[in-house]
Formats: structure tokens, C-alpha cells, sequence
């Protein structure tokens, strides 16, 4: 019986089959890269997502895209498929499941590397399933590779919470085992991929979100405060600021994704290929942020170079940049700080996930939302980033400040010093939704003084509904998956 | 024994065997009789041969013209008989007792037919030992001798067509070695092959056309496989329909079988035949098109309206086209002026009256050990289409050799080549919708046709070549190249061995090997594409090559225990794999026309390759007991994998039985003479069909790119554990009555057959499993149920006078009872020509949707929107709101269809059921007359209330692009108070012709099939040509429809895919045809 099913079992000539995989640690290698390699593919969304909303970022075409700026999408629109978030996450189950399945297999593969390789599909899936929770609220959480049949294809919405605790919970396992790399044999992996110090950023970003205050600071220390020789340092001179994003892959940056064109040719879905340098750009600073730009330019200290507004995260779109009517991104196209004509020789940017100022300013709301003992301390981060930019330092009187200016001033800075890094809309939710929506009002103000396409009157009443914050469910899932319930918001039948 | 004798021998030993026969021989000498007509004849050429007691022959001679024969008797031997034969003669069998002189009176086997049929069909037992007596399950048999000898064929889908009930069969077109599709019982399946299993000589025949198979793009494969048998090498055709009949076969046999049984060499004298025929084919009349006036009439209107349609002013695009379209103005300036002032026919044009020439010869013999046949066959078919035909070569070659008693070999070796030409593209669709006052032909300076041919395409009017229109249809017939060939050889080993009395071993290993090599050139002077194009003297090379090797091992044990108790038992193991490889490659650019060898193009357009292999293994176990020749019962299980699906559910399990009571038997009932048969049957049985394709559950991981140096490799495809076996499960319930020693009979069957499990191919799946669709899914279920009737009655059986005739009618409903989960619908956009095709629960599959046309909107009024009460609806103005068919508003002379919902627009919402492409009643009849020596025969065929897209009608009505028109729309509607179906002309604008019933028709029809006089030439005039005999013939084909249908041709093929649309192309039709013939044996 069992020959006749051995007999039975043709392998085609032409294709690796499932049964032949997981044979070596090169072929778990080979999936993590395609987890990496789909988390290129997300690129568009997350700065759709992050940035369009915001306000401070826009899309200047009237179209399927700008449906999201003006808080117009519906379920058939393209622009709300998760489908290459879910890749993402697909790779990394795999990872995850079948790493251990190889040890006995491959001799030389030793248990350390498949933990440490496991703890990069940890941070994948952690990350992945962070962006979805916070643009959908509630998704599948699915934690099953699907190599095989073997689960239901249809999986229900599991709640915010669960979620965050299962990310918390992944990132816990992830250094639980203490097998999390501190950097790697090739350079561009020590930011290229997941390292021990990713985990923790995630961790901190996690924890803010969660209104974890203490969560958030005690792992943004644990980078702050690390004496590890590979670490990633906040680079203190303003003459360096640049270097994060040309040649990339700098001492402040903790996780990156990678692109090269010089060595490997790749350049597809690189950020350089989104922000432009010209009015038909598919993405431009709005005019609420131009003239914040404008202003962080005049503020800049005397005798003194401009180092994250002008030629630092943007252009102008004429050489007089007081009059110029439009402010392109220079972040992903540039080489320095000092030059227009200093472009990029190919749209091989990285896109930065994050980095030293990020962590230090999450840390430094986390400060301020715990209250006002700790907001000497807040206000003494928010400084050093506004050192390294060459401005003045802040002065606060903080007997008379309040909870509110304090989050402004820390939000302001984080949208100064990550303008088009795909966080604004976070920083804005975080506002908007802690603390059982204190700061809604406020919330839904900075989202219609920034927004420049959509009226007034519309933001304001879509925004009421906190469901509106977040994205519809692809109409195509809906269909595939009947388990699966449409945000309601959106949904279009209960009305 | 006297001296007389004695000195006969002695001179007879000398004269014919010389001093080696000397010693050891004796002589034994005769004479060889007939009776002919109370006389006493001799007969040449009889066999006499000499047996010892292991029926071996030791010696043999033939008479000679006198009838006399000497035949030398080996001395040694004892026990032996003197055997004569001779074809149409009782085989006479005289025991050796040292006669000198044996004169033999043969008799004609002719008188004892009726008796000898009835011995034979005692004996005649299927591939499992069971016979007509001892079956419980829905079958019928055709002897194929009968059918050729009334109704030649080429195929033997044109020899099935009509004949058998609940087996329908469709005429793949008129064009030379189209392929027929057969569907046994309805449609079982969404997405696997429908097409019943052939077995030929015990062998299962794979013509399963490859999963992938893209039929949009080639004819490559689609040789229909079966051709390769010519009709005059079969001896017999059988059907199984039910569950049990087809039980013996393994889920290759779910959808029927058709058990072919070819023709054996026989003891006696060798006989040869020969046939030919000679056929002309003649196409039917084609749809009225436009002339060339009418058409450039035509198309200035139609422009004139939409320019008036999308407003007047300095941009219109219309109005300019108006103007700068010399193809359809009159502008005698222009280079082409008059190559497109011309009156040109363009199908008559690329059509011919097209012959066909089917010549076959066979030659049979052998003694008691061994036997053989010999068959050569050469076909010629012309096609209808210049450009069109095929030639084929089979040869075949039959051994049987008997060891002894108990062991038998036999080897069957054949080889056909088939040589089917085609054209690159489809020349009658372009042909048909050619402007008409183009020529065809560069014109001289005296407007005469030369022989360049105008290859002139205008880029804004008519449009480029894109591969599959728009281009010189008598160019690309006469040009172009699409060759096939095929060539395929098989083997087939034999051995039966009888290991105790009942008990006996059989065993056959079958090797097929198929070679297909395609070859296809695309002329640029077809084309007029520029030369940097890819279709610029496009060369295309393919060839693909299959093996596949089948096993059969099987037990038999029959035992008859004083005829009350009767058992028959059959355990048998099969095996079967399939490899398969494929090539093809095309170049564009190359120098010369009719360079087809890709090695020589400019530029390498496509390349590709393939490779399978699929093995799959059945064992099969049956038991058939009959009590008192009465009661039958029968069981079968048959346990089968399938290499296509995972080790967990690789293992089908199909059990069957069934049980028949023999009626007539019983002694109440014995004492009436006039019932010959009445018999009850009843079997239930299941069945699967597995995913096709191979190994094709196996997930698979494939290279994604890199992430900076980092190779990415991800499962592309998932691995289906869970993939199974698709499920039916078939009850039938058959009645057989004989009466007046087989001068009436009736069969009745009905059957129910449940499928579950339906395979699901290309499944959409949730994106959160990382994949956007898997290949193969099981769910849903659809039931078919149905009858068939059939009757044969001789109506007159007098000396001179035979008249014999048959009905058969069959019908089946098809259900979809349960909706698959994710079914991946097709997907239905608004707009011109669509219809929209859905799976629904209870519902036939191959239903059909779309909107209800109700005419011409006669004037303004008449354009407004109303609501369910018929009021006018009005805007918030108060003015009356306007109609509108999808985005374009509607205006005098639009076409109106229903506005279901009320909501003055006609769009996606506002489509209904319009149909379905399945029959409700198909059948077939016969009338056969015999007088002395002429007969003739006649065959109907008829497929009632199916269903089908006029799509060739709405082509030639919709007066939307420049293609031309039927003359139909010489009665479009110009102006207010044209009552006419015919809305306006509107070019490229508006949704005249959205997909509705106005092009959906009843395609139900009945066809004169075939009608022959035959004329047999006496057997005495025969036998002075030194012929046995011999006859010929005059056939005509398709001479007669009746039907409603107002295409070319009712009998429209059904799709491949059971969820795609039944449209008719106005592909070839079929011809009517004249044939004469002779059949001869000698």
C-alpha cells in the first residue's frame, strides 16, 4: 500500500515543491528575504496611510488616492487592500513554523541562528500587524503560515486589544530569547534587517500607543541608555543630520528598509520613486507645513545653516523660497544639505521605519502624557533635537504650561523633524485617542488646519465618527471571507 | 484397401511431395462441394487442413478449380481430424480414419445467421465475463459493420451522432478534423472534463486534452485523438452510462464509456477487402451580407448619427472622421480610390467546394493457432476553407497466437499520421465582417484585378492587425500556414493463461506514443503590419510529445453450477502514467514568405516549454452471481489513487451494485412465445473524478527577487492536503422488453446522478492567507437526472422485403443544488455585446443573463422614463426624466430594453434569466429498407429547446464599427413610424446591442443526418469478378433541417468550460455532402 502511494507521488521537474522545502537554513533565509522583500511592497501604503491624512503631506491629483486626504474612501477602492501586508506577515509565520523543522535537518544549522532568525519574523509580524492595527483597529490575526491547507481560509476580525497583546507578546518572545542580533557581518543589515534594537523601538511605539507610559520609556532607554558597541547613537551634529537619509543606513537609524540600485539594481518601490522633485509629484508638502518649514528656516540661529527645513526635508519649487508657491520632499532625492542640483543618481532611497529621534521624542510624549513632574525632562529631549537642527532651545515656563501645549510642542517637532516619514497620522491619532479621546476636539482642528483639499464642514462632521479614523475593509476580502465584518463606518448595508 | 487405391497414392506421393514423402506419408484426396441452387458446385479455394489432438495443424493444402484437393497425411501422427473452411461456410471437421478419399458437401452459414447470433450472444462476454444475460446495468452496443455498411463515416463521432441514447454528441464544425465533444448524461462537472473514457481493445485511450490547454490561441493538441481509428477497422461500440457498467473502469469511466472493439483476424482462407469513397462537400448558403454601396451608405450614417449624437461643434471627432475617411468617402484624388470602390464578396472569396477521398484495405487470416489481420487506410479530406484540410494514414496490424489450450498471446501494433492544415487566423469571421468595397487585389491602371494582393489596413478606420482581425482574409487563406502533424504509434501486449478450469489469468501492457509537431507562418502580405511588428512573417514551432504506458493485471473465475447457480468474479489491478513535454518558440521578422522554421525570424517573440507526468493506479474487485438465471446481483468496489492529488486523500473508495431480475425466465411466464425478453434492472454505484492536471495538490516555492543580496523565495502556490475526490453517486432504473423473437424492443432507463464535492479551479481566496487564489477547491453539489427511451422494431421481414426502424430519445436536467463556496463568477461589465454567465442554486449550469429588448424608442415621448404604473417620471424641475442606457442617454431610433427596477436607467441592475444551453430532449431515429439486393437507410438527429447566443447575428446587426453588416439592417430605423427590431446606426457610440434576448434564439433542430442507397451486386455476378461480394453506394449528408435557428448552422458547439457562454461564432458549418462508394471482400 505504501509503495503504491510512493509510486504515486510524482514531483514535477520544474518547480521546488513544498514537501522539498525547509530543507536548509539557506531556504529559511530565502523566505525571511521575501518577508523583507514584500515589506518593500507596502511602501506606497504606509505613506498613503501615514502621511495623506495627516495633512502635512498631500497628494496633489484628484483621484482614487486623494479619496483618502479627503476622508472620502469606500470599500472598492484600491488604495484600502492589505494584501501585501498580509504577505508579509505570511512569510513570517512560515519563519516562525517551520525554522524549528530544519534544525534536525540541516546539521549545520544551529539552534541560535533559527531563534535569531525567528526573532527577525517576530519583528516583521509585530511591525505588519502594528500598521494594520492602527489603520483598521480590528483585522484577522492570523499567526498560521499558510504553506499547506491545513487552516480555514476565512478567519474573523480579532478586537484592537488582542492584537496589541499579541504584538506585545511576539516582541516579548522575540527577546525572551535573548537570540535578537545586535548587528550583522554586512553593513546595510545592521539597518536593513531586524536587530535587537528594532524590537525595542517597536516596543516603545507599541507601548505609547497602548498608553503604556512607563512601557514606553523603559525600552526607549533601553536604546538610549545602551553601551553595546553596534548600537544605533542620536548623531548630535547638525552638520551629519543629512547623512540619515544620504548614504542612509546612519548611527541614529534602528531599522531601514533597504534598496540599491549601484550594487543590486533595485529601486522599485523605493520612496525616491513617490516624492519628486516637480509639481506633478504623486506626493508634496501641503501649505500649512510649506510655511512651518518656511518658518523653522527663519528661525534657524544666526551664522548658522537651515539643517531639517530647507534643503533638508524639503525644496522650494523657485529659488526664492518665501515666495515659492510649492515645497517639494528633499529627504529621498538629496545627497546633502548644501546643494539643489545635489540629487540622487538613482531612486534608490532607503525608507526609514526608525530612528534615534523618533524613539527620543516617543519617549519625551510618554513623559509628557504621564504628567507634569516629568515635563522637565520632556522639554529637555525636545531641545536636543532642536539643537542638532541648529534652532533655539524652547523656553517654557512649565509652571504655567498645560498637558495640551506640552503635547504640541512634542508633536510639532516630531512632524518637523519626520515630515514624509509615514508617522504623522499616528502622532495625530495618539493626540486624538488617548486618554478616552480628551483631545479629540483638538485632534479633529489640526487635522482641518492642515488639510488642503477637503472643506471644512465635511472634516469636521466625518470625524466625529472615531470609526472614520480608521480604513474600510477591501470590498474583495468581504467577499472571499464571509466571516469577515466591514468597519462600520463604512458599512454601507447598515446604514 | 485395394490395389487400385494403393496405386493412386503411390503416383499422387510422387507427383506432389516427392521422396520425402516417401516413407512417411499417406494421401488422402476429395472433392469440395456446394449446394447452389439444387446444384451440386465444387468450390475453389476451400482450406483443408490436417489437426492433430492438440488442434495443432500438421499439414494443410487448398482446392483447386475443380474443388479437388490432395492433401499428404503424416504417418506418425495418431487422433487426427481433417478440418475445411472456407469464409460463409459451416467450418466442417471430419475425423482421420485412413480414408483414401474424403468428398466434403459444405453448407452456407448464411441460413443458420439467426442461430449462430444467438450461440454468439451466449458467449458474448464483455471485458469481465459478463454477459447481455447476466447484466444489471444501462448499456448499449452498436456493431459497427451494420452502421458502415448503411452509412459511411469518417469519424466515429459522425457513426455515434443520434444513435445512442443519452450519449450526446456535437459536430465540432465543418472544417477537417474539427474535434465533436460527447457528453454521456449531461455535464458532471464545473471544471473538469465532461468527456467520456474510450476504451479501445480492453485499453483505455486518454484523449483528455491538457489542463492548460489555451484554446483561444492554437489548434495545436486539438486533433481529435479518436480520429486516429478509421470507422471500417471497428468491429463493435459499446456504451456503459451507469455507475456499476462503468465501475469495471475507475473514475476514468465517470462520465461514460464508450468500449471500442476492433476487428480480429479469423480462421480460413485470407481474406482481403477493400473500400473507397469519394465525397464532395458543399457549404451551405451564408447569411446575406451587404454590398458595396450599401455598406459605405451604411457607414456614413451610422457616423452622421453619433456626430450628431455627442453634440455639433468644431471638435467633434465624428465629423472629422466624416471627412477624412476616403476608405468610405468618394474622393477620386486618393491613391486607393479604386481599390476601395469595389463590390467584392470576400467569403466567397476564401470558400471552395472541397473533396474527399477514403480508401481503406484489410486483410485477415490464419489457422487454429494463430491468426491475424492486416488494415491500411488513407484519408484526403478537403476543407471548405482555402487553406483547410487534412490527410490521414493508419495502419494497424493484429496477431493472435494460441500456445495451447490454456495459454494465448497477442500483440496489436498501429500507426497513424494525421496532416491537418488550417488557417493562421479565423479568414471566414474576417471575411464576413470585410468591408465590402475593398478589393482584394492591387488594381491596374485598367481597374483590373492583378495578382499583388491589397494588404492595406487604415490605422484610424479599420484598424491594425492585433492578431486576431483586421487583416486580408484571401491573403491569410492562401498564405498563411498552420500545419499539424500528428503521429502516433501503440503497442499493445496480450497474454491470457488458464490457471484451473473457470479460473484464468489476463494480463495487457499498452504503450502509446503521440507526436505532435505544429507549424505556422503569419505572411506580412496578409497582415500589412510594418516590419517592426511582432506578426511581421511571424514563424511559429511546436511540438509536444506524449508516452504513456498502461498495465492491466486481472483475475477471472466463471463457474456455472448446472445452470442454477452462476458466478463470475473479477479482481484486477490497472495502472496508467502519462509524460508529457512540450516546446514551442515563434520569431517575427523573417526574410521570406513560407519560412516556418523559427531559426531564421529577426526577433524571438515567445518561448516556452512544459513537462508533466501523471500516474495514476486502480484496483478493482467484482462479483456477479445469478441465481436460477433469474436473479442477479452484482457488487464492485474499486479502490484508486491519483497522483494529482496528497497522500491523505490520494485513496478513493467506489463501491457499486446493482441487481436484475430476469422476467422472462420464470416459468409463469416461459409458455409465452412471443416475449422474448422482459427484464428489470436496477443498479446504484459511485464514482470520482480527480482534479486534472499534474501533481497538481503540491504546493510550490519559487523565486521572488532579491532583498539586497538576499535571495527571496516564497511558496507561490499552496499545497492542497485537503483536495478530493469530486463524488457522484448514480441511481438507475432500466426496463427491457423483447417481444416476437426480437422484432420489438424497448429499452427505458432513468437515472439520477448526484455529484458533491464539485472541484472549484482558481479559487479566490481571503488575502490574509498571504495568497490571492488557490488552483483547486472542492464544494457545492449539482445533481443530473433524466430518461432515455429507445425502440427497434422490424416492420416488414419478408424474403425480398426487410423494413426496419429505431427511435431514441433522451433528456436530462441539469440542477446546481448547492452553491460552491467562493465561486469565482464571471466577471459581467455593462456594456455592448455582454452577457452575463452565473452559477445559481437551482439552477442549470450554462444559465444565462441579460436584459429584455423591447424594440425602437420611436420618438421623444417614447424616451421617458416611466415608473411601475407607467406614469412619467419627472426631475426636480418637473421636467419628464429621460432614459438611459447605461451612461448614454437614449434618443429616437435607440434600442429599448426593460427597465427592471423602474429607475430610468438600463444598467447592471435591470438583467434577467435569458437561458440555457442545455437541450431538453435530444434524440435520434433510423428507417432502414431492404429489397432484394437494394437497401436504403436514413438517419435523423435532433437537439430540442437549447439555448444559444446568435453572437454571429449580433455582429451583423450592431452597426457599431466598421465592420460590415448583414442585410438585415437594410431595415434599420431611420425615421419616426419605421416599424422595425432594427434600432439605428450609431457608430461607436450608445448600447444598441447590449447582450440581450434579442440575439438569443431557440436552436432547436432536426437533421436529415444521412441518407443511403446501397445496392448489393449479386453473389453469383460477384463471384465470377472472383469477389465474395461486394456492393456499393450513394450517400447524402446534412441534406434536411427543420429548425427555427437563424445562423448557418443549429448544431452550435457547447463550450468546453461548463461556466462559459454557448455563442455562436459563425465558425465553418457543416457541409452538405455527396458521397459514393464500394465495399468489397475478395
Amino acid at each position: 500500500m505504501s509503495s503504491c502511494s510512493d509510486w504515486l507521488e510524482v514531483l514535477p521537474k520544474n518547480e521546488q515543491v513544498t514537501s522539498d522545502y525547509w530543507k536548509s537554513k539557506e531556504d529559511v533565509e530565502a523566505v525571511l528575504a521575501s518577508g523583507y522583500y514584500y515589506m518593500r511592497t507596502t511602501i506606497p501604503y504606509l505613506i498613503d496611510w501615514g502621511e495623506l491624512r495627516g495633512g502635512s503631506v498631500y497628494t496633489p491629483f484628484v483621484g482614487a488616492r486623494s479619496k483618502i486626504q479627503d476622508f472620502q474612501l469606500v470599500a472598492n477602492s484600491s488604495y484600502c487592500k492589505w494584501e501585501a501586508f498580509y504577505q508579509v506577515i505570511n512569510m513570517a509565520n512560515s519563519v516562525i513554523n517551520y525554522a524549528p523543522t530544519v534544525l534536525g535537518v540541516d546539521e549545520t544549522y544551529k539552534e541560535a541562528s533559527m531563534k535569531s532568525h525567528q526573532t527577525e519574523a517576530y519583528f516583521m509580524r509585530a511591525l505588519t500587524y502594528f500598521y494594520l492595527v492602527r489603520n483598521f483597529k480590528e483585522v484577522p490575526l492570523v499567526l498560521t503560515p499558510y504553506v499547506d491547507d491545513s487552516a480555514p481560509y476565512v478567519v474573523a476580525k480579532s478586537n484592537e486589544n488582542e492584537i496589541l497583546e499579541q504584538i506585545k507578546k511576539d516582541i516579548e518572545t522575540a527577546l525572551d530569547t535573548d537570540a535578537a542580533k545586535e548587528s550583522y557581518d554586512e553593513v546595510w543589515a545592521n539597518k536593513g534587517r531586524a536587530t535587537k534594537w528594532s524590537l525595542y523601538a517597536l516596543m516603545a511605539d507599541v507601548c505609547l500607543w497602548m498608553e503604556d507610559y512607563d512601557g514606553c520609556i523603559t525600552y526607549a532607554n533601553k536604546l538610549i541608555e545602551a553601551n553595546a558597541s553596534f548600537r544605533p547613537v542620536f548623531i548630535s551634529s547638525p552638520e551629519n543630520w543629512f547623512t540619515v537619509f544620504y548614504p542612509g543606513n546612519s548611527n541614529e537609524s534602528i531599522f531601514e528598509l533597504n534598496w540599491d540600485y549601484a550594487t543590486y539594481g533595485q529601486t522599485s518601490n523605493s520612496p525616491s520613486n513617490y516624492y519628486q522633485l516637480q509639481a506633478s509629484s504623486i506626493y508634496l508638502y501641503t501649505t500649512a507645513m510649506k510655511e512651518r518649514l518656511v518658518e523653522e528656516t527663519e528661525e534657524v540661529l544666526e551664522g548658522k545653516n537651515p539643517v531639517r527645513s530647507l534643503y533638508g526635508a524639503y525644496v522650494p519649487s523657485t529659488d526664492d523660497y518665501k515666495t515659492a508657491e510649492l515645497a517639494y520632499v528633499w529627504k529621498y532625492q538629496g545627497v546633502g544639505v548644501d546643494d539643489v542640483n545635489a540629487v540622487r543618481a538613482n531612486k534608490d532611497a532607503n525608507f526609514i521605519i526608525y530612528r534615534m529621534a523618533d524613539v527620543l521624542l516617543m519617549k519625551a510624549e510618554a513623559l509628557i502624557w504621564k504628567g507634569a513632574d516629568s515635563w522637565e525632562a520632556a522639554l529637555k529631549i525636545i531641545n536636543q533635537i532642536r539643537v542638532r537642527a541648529n534652532l533655539p532651545e524652547l523656553a517654557i515656563n512649565l509652571q504655567e504650561a498645560d498637558e495640551l501645549t506640552m503635547l504640541k510642542y512634542v508633536l510639532n517637532e516630531r512632524d518637523m523633524e519626520l515630515a514624509a516619514e509615514g508617522k504623522r497620522w499616528y502622532d495625530l491619532m495618539r493626540l486624538g485617542k488617548s486618554k478616552n479621546y480628551k483631545y479629540k476636539n483638538e485632534f479633529i482642528q489640526m487635522v482641518i488646519a492642515n488639510n488642503k483639499t477637503a472643506s471644512q464642514s465635511w472634516l469636521r462632521s466625518v470625524l466625529k465618527n472615531e470609526y472614520a479614523w480608521y480604513l474600510p475593509i477591501f470590498q474583495d476580502e468581504l467577499e472571499a471571507n464571509e466571516l469577515l465584518k466591514q468597519n462600520p463606518y463604512y458599512d454601507v448595508t447598515n446604514q | 484397401m485395394n490395389i487400385k487405391l494403393l496405386k493412386y497414392i503411390f503416383v499422387a506421393v510422387l507427383l506432389l511431395t516427392g521422396l520425402e514423402a516417401y516413407a512417411q506419408r499417406l494421401v488422402v484426396s476429395g472433392k469440395v462441394t456446394e449446394d447452389f441452387g439444387g446444384m451440386e458446385e465444387p468450390i475453389t479455394g476451400v482450406n483443408v487442413n490436417v489437426v492433430n489432438s492438440q488442434n495443432r495443424s500438421v499439414g494443410g493444402t487448398i482446392t483447386n478449380l475443380d474443388g479437388v484437393y490432395n492433401l499428404s497425411i503424416p504417418v506418425q501422427d495418431k487422433n487426427l481430424t481433417l478440418v475445411y473452411s472456407f469464409i460463409g461456410m459451416k467450418t466442417k471437421r471430419v475425423k482421420y480414419t485412413g480414408q483414401k478419399q474424403v468428398n466434403v458437401k459444405m453448407e452456407s452459414n448464411v441460413e443458420t445467421l439467426q442461430e449462430v447470433a444467438v450461440v454468439a450472444k451466449r458467449i458474448d462476454r464483455n471485458d469481465m465475463g459478463i454477459t447481455q444475460k447476466e447484466q444489471v446495468s444501462a448499456t448499449q452496443k452498436i456493431k459497427m459493420d451494420d452502421l458502415i455498411a448503411s452509412s459511411p463515416v469518417s469519424s466515429v463521432e459522425e457513426a455515434l451522432q443520434g444513435k445512442l441514447g443519452g450519449v450526446d454528441i456535437i459536430s465540432g464544425g465543418g472544417d477537417p478534423g474539427a474535434r465533436s465533444s460527447i457528453h454521456i448524461r449531461g455535464t458532471n462537472s464545473l471544471n473538469s472534463s465532461s468527456e467520456p473514457l474510450i476504451v479501445i481493445d480492453g485499453v483505455p485511450y486518454t484523449t483528455n486534452i491538457d489542463e492548460d490547454f489555451d484554446f483561444s490561441t492554437a489548434n495545436n493538441e486539438d486533433l481529435g485523438a479518436l480520429l486516429n481509428i478509421a470507422p471500417t477497422d471497428i468491429e463493435s461500440i459499446e456504451v456503459l452510462k451507469d455507475a456499476s457498467a462503468t465501475a469495471i473502469w475507475g473514475t476514468k469511466g465517470a462520465n461514460g464509456v464508450l468500449m471500442i472493439t476492433t476487428k480480429k483476424g479469423s480462421m480460413g482462407k485470407t481474406n482481403f477487402s477493400f473500400s473507397s469513397k469519394f465525397t464532395a462537400k458543399f457549404e451551405p448558403k451564408s447569411i446575406p451580407m451587404l454590398n458595396g454601396n450599401e455598406y459605405v451608405a451604411l457607414m456614413q450614417e451610422a457616423i452622421w448619427n453619433s456626430a450628431n449624437y455627442i453634440g455639433m461643434g468644431s471638435t467633434n471627432k465624428y465629423l472629422k472622421l466624416l471627412f477624412d475617411t476616403p476608405e468610405i468617402g468618394y474622393n477620386k484624388e486618393w491613391k486607393y480610390f479604386d481599390e476601395y470602390n469595389q463590390d467584392t464578396d470576400w467569403l466567397s472569396e476564401v470558400r471552395q467546394t472541397a473533396l474527399t477521398w477514403d480508401n481503406n484495405f484489410s486483410m485477415s487470416g490464419g489457422g487454429e493457432k494463430a491468426n491475424y489481420r492486416l488494415s491500411l487506410g488513407y484519408l484526403s479530406d478537403g476543407g471548405t476553407t482555402i487553406g483547410t484540410g487534412l490527410k490521414r494514414l493508419n495502419s494497424s496490424l493484429n496477431i493472435n497466437y494460441q500456445f495451447s489450450k490454456k495459454l494465448k498471446f497477442g500483440a496489436d501494433f498501429s500507426y497513424s499520421q494525421t496532416d491537418k492544415d488550417a488557417n493562421w487566423a479565423n479568414v471566414r469571421s474576417e471575411a464576413f465582417t470585410k468591408m465590402p468595397n475593398k478589393s482584394p487585389f492591387w488594381l491596374d491602371e485598367n481597374g483590373e484585378k492583378t495578382n499583388q494582393y491589397f494588404s492595406y489596413q487604415t490605422r484610424d478606420f479599420e484598424g491594425e492587425f492585433n492578431g486576431k482581425e483586421n487583416f486580408n482574409p484571401v491573403a491569410m487563406a492562401e498564405e498563411s500556414k498552420n500545419n499539424t502533424m500528428q503521429r502516433e504509434g501503440k503497442i499493445t501486449f496480450r497474454m491470457d493463461y488458464e490457471l484451473l478450469k473457470g479460473l484464468s489469468y489476463k494480463g495487457w501492457a499498452s504503450m502509446n506514443m503521440r507526436t505532435t509537431k505544429t507549424r505556422m507562418f503569419l505572411p506580412q502580405v496578409a497582415t500589412g503590419v510594418v516590419w517592426t511588428s511582432k506578426y511581421a512573417n511571424q514563424s511559429t514551432d511546436a511540438t509536444s510529445d506524449q508516452f504513456s504506458l498502461q498495465t492491466e493485471n486481472k483475475l477471472v473465475f466463471i463457474k456455472d453450477w448446472n445452470r442454477k447457480h452462476n458466478l463470475i468474479a473479477n479482481l484486477l489491478v490497472r495502472t496508467s502514467q502519462t509524460q508529457k513535454s512540450s516546446y514551442s518558440s515563434s520569431t517575427s521578422g523573417n526574410a521570406s514568405s513560407g519560412l516556418s522554421d523559427p531559426i531564421v525570424g529577426s526577433s524571438v517573440e515567445s518561448i516556452g516549454s512544459g513537462d508533466s507526468e501523471v500516474r495514476s493506479i486502480s484496483s478493482i474487485g467484482l462479483l456477479n452471481y445469478t441465481l436460477l438465471e433469474r436473479y442477479v446481483l452484482q457488487g464492485s468496489v474499486n479502490m484508486e489513487g491519483n497522483s494529482a492529488m496528497g497522500k491523505s486523500n490520494r485513496m478513493g473508495y467506489f463501491p457499486g451494485v446493482g441487481i436484475s431480475w430476469n422476467v422472462h425466465n420464470e416459468s409463469f411466464l416461459k409458455k409465452h412465445d412471443w416475449l422474448d425478453e422482459l427484464k428489470l434492472r436496477f443498479s446504484v454505484g459511485q464514482s470520482g473524478n480527480a482534479p486534472s492536471g499534474a501533481s497538481i495538490y503540491l504546493g510550490a516555492f519559487s523565486s521572488l527577487g532579491e532583498y539586497m543580496n538576499m535571495a527571496a523565495i516564497r511558496p507561490v502556490r499552496m499545497q492542497l492536503d485537503n483536495l478530493k475526490w469530486e463524488t457522484s453517486t448514480e441511481y438507475n432504473y432500466g426496463l427491457d422488453l423483447g417481444f416476437f423473437r426480437g422484432k420489438l424492443k424497448f429499452t427505458f432507463e432513468y437515472y439520477q446522478k448526484y455529484v458533491k464535492d464539485l472541484l472549484q479551479k482558481d479559487v479566490e481566496v481571503p488575502s490574509t492567507t498571504g495568497y490571492t487564489s488557490i488552483k483547486f477547491f472542492n464544494s457545492g453539489e449539482l445533481t443530473n437526472k433524466g430518461w432515455e427511451f429507445r425502440t427497434d422494431a422490424t416492420l416488414v421481414d419478408k424474403k425480398d422485403w426487410n423494413v426496419s426502424a429505431y427511435v431514441n430519445l433522451s433528456r436530462n436536467t441539469n440542477e446546481v443544488t448547492d452553491m460552491p463556496d467562493n465561486i469565482a463568477q464571471e466577471n459581467y461589465s455593462f456594456g455592448n455585446g455582454n452577457y452575463a454567465i452565473r452559477v445559481e442554486e437551482n439552477r442549470p449550469l450554462g444559465s444565462f443573463y441579460g436584459y429584455r429588448y423591447k424594440g425602437v424608442y420611436q420618438n421623444k415621448e417614447a424616451t421617458y422614463a416611466r415608473d411601475k404604473e407607467g406614469n412619467v417620471m419627472n426631475d426636480v424641475q418637473g421636467k419628464p426624466i429621460v432614459m438611459k442606457n447605461g451612461s448614454s442617454t437614449v434618443y429616437p431610433g435607440d434600442a429599448i430594453y426593460e427597465d427592471i427596477n423602474h429607475d430610468g436607467v438600463v444598467n447592471e441592475y435591470d438583467i434577467v434569466y435569458l437561458g440555457n444551453y442545455m437541450p431538453i430532449l435530444t434524440g435520434g431515429a433510423g428507417l432502414a429498407v431492404r429489397w432484394k439486393d437494394w437497401s436504403l437507410n436514413a438517419f435523423f438527429h435532433g437537439r430540442f429547446g437549447q439555448k444559444i447566443i446568435n453572437a454571429a447575428r449580433m455582429s451583423n446587426e450592431a452597426m457599431y464599427k466598421p465592420d460590415n453588416q448583414s442585410r438585415a439592417v437594410l431595415r434599420r430605423w431611420r425615421n419616426e413610424g419605421d416599424l422595425t427590431d432594427i434600432p439605428r446606426a450609431l457608430y461607436n457610440e450608445g448600447f444598441n446591442y447590449l447582450g440581450s434576448d434579442r440575439f438569443v434564439e431557440d436552436a432547436s433542430y432536426v437533421r436529415l443526418k444521412s441518407v443511403t442507397l446501397t445496392y448489393r451486386i449479386p453473389k453469383k455476378i460477384a463471384r465470377n469478378w472472383g469477389l465474395n461480394n461486394m456492393n456499393v453506394y450513394v450517400t447524402g449528408y446534412d441534406l434536411l433541417t427543420w429548425t427555427e435557428y437563424t445562423g448557418q448552422d443549429p448544431e452550435v458547439s457547447i463550450p468546453s468550460k461548463a461556466s462559459a457562454l454557448a455563442k455562436d461564432n459563425a465558425n465553418t458549418p457543416c457541409s452538405v455532402r455527396f458521397c459514393v462508394g464500394l465495399n468489397m471482400n475478395f
